[in-house]
């Protein structure tokens, strides 16, 4: 038996392809930072805050609420089916969506409000299930991620609704067709293929 | 001269093995930062654009609220949605004579200090855009991470703007009996136009 080169086979060093990000502090934190790290969530966070934020504290307030568990609870229960999504191009949908309310100046009922931001949570948290499902503590960095998006949730949107000097608001709206071009850019990418 | 013992081929084999190099999928400007600064460079890397964008600017401080805020909220979604067109490969005719164009039309009507209604402002501008987008669309290289590519495009396309606004303010400087400011922002439209004119010109060639 070759055993020597067998043994030196099975050393061998191979690429990692795990999702989470290792923060070293353990699976709440690798979640956490799974979403800090991940613009593409990190601005549907943004883009659904800012919208909140500009229809008013009630309709912050449901969005604060209902973005963070949509988002916990569809990852959690992709990680229990094994879902693997797919959703980009809703992902994207959304995306341009929120931008355009935002630049617009759109300010929503609560109820409405409040269904956006549990449809795009249900979206990114189902789209990110595969990735917890790589390390053996998915839920547990669910919560991590969960508890980043309701913290980021709950600063912007406050910010967003105590904006009162006429320029801020402007530049909340330019800010959304910001979201809105990054949006249908993404689109453009997607149809290529390469997004 | 003694001969050395010989070595399995399995365990000369196994070593190779263990030693080779794995392909690296790092690189310096890679995937995340190199996305970003490839998306935040576009823009900015043609001075045809730049002129163009610093134009809207320009334009909008030129027209006074609200056109100064909502011709840079029109142009990056107008220029998107041009980047989505050349994206999808959908063709667009004399595309770099439009670019050209928009940086002599824009600079034209600062020179002018013309004051075109908003709905009018905004279809120019929105027009323009679209050109612009659909030349950065089909430039844009795959392979980058899109978001942040995307976002980088965004972000210098929108600094550009604000660039234009910055210097446009320079029309509230009322210095002299001639009103400085004023005539000192309608001289950047001739810039504009000026660089518009050699685009043209390279365009038609």
């Amino acid at each position: 038996m070759p055993v020597l080169p067998l043994a030196l086979v099975a050393t061998l060093p191979v690429p990692a392809h795990a999702h989470l990000v290792n923060s070293g502090l353990g699976p709440f934190y690798n979640g956490t930072l799974h979403l800090l790290l991940s613009p593409g969530d990190l601005l549907a966070v943004l883009a659904v805050s800012l919208l909140a934020g500009q229809s008013g504290k009630a309709a912050a307030r449901w969005a604060a609420i209902a973005l963070p568990v949509a988002w916990g609870g569809a990852a959690l229960a992709g990680l229990a089916l094994g879902m693997a999504a797919g959703l980009g191009s809703v992902q994207v949908a959304l995306l341009i969506l929120l931008g355009v309310l935002v630049a617009a100046g759109i300010q929503l009922p609560p109820a409405v409000m409040g269904s956006l931001a549990a449809a795009t949570g249900l979206v990114h948290g189902l789209e990110n299930a595969a990735a917890f499902a790589a390390g053996d503590s998915g839920p547990v960095a669910v919560a991590g991620a969960a508890a980043a998006v309701l913290v980021l949730t709950l600063l912007i949107t406050a910010s967003a609704v105590s904006l009162r000097a006429a320029w801020t608001r402007i530049a909340l709206r330019v800010g959304g067709s910001w979201i809105a071009a990054i949006g249908m850019l993404m689109l453009g990418w997607l149809l290529q293929g390469t997004g | 001269m003694n001969s050395l013992p010989p070595v399995p081929t399995t365990r000369v084999l196994g070593l190779a093995l263990w030693l080779s190099p794995l392909t690296v999928l790092a690189h310096v400007e890679g995937d995340a930062a190199g996305g970003f600064l490839s998306g935040f460079s576009h823009p900015i890397s043609g001075l045809d654009h730049v002129l163009a964008m610093v134009a809207v600017g320009l334009w909008g401080a030129q027209l006074g609220a609200p056109a100064i805020w909502l011709l840079p909220v029109a142009f990056p979604i107008m220029m998107a949605f041009g980047g989505l067109l050349g994206l999808s490969g959908v063709e667009l005719p004399a595309v770099e004579l439009g670019i050209a164009l928009s940086a002599v039309i824009l600079g034209a009507l600062i020179l002018g200090a013309i004051r075109l209604p908003l709905a009018a402002a905004l279809v120019v501008v929105g027009l323009f855009a679209v050109f612009h987008g659909h030349a950065h669309g089909t430039e844009m290289t795959p392979g980058q991470s899109a978001i942040l590519y995307s976002i980088g495009f965004v972000i210098a396309t929108g600094l550009l703007h604000a660039v234009g606004i910055g210097i446009g303010l320079i029309e509230r400087w009322h210095l002299g009996p001639w009103d400085a400011g004023r005539l000192a922002l309608r001289g950047t439209g001739s810039i504009v136009m000026a660089g518009g004119l050699f685009f043209l010109w390279s365009a038609l060639a």
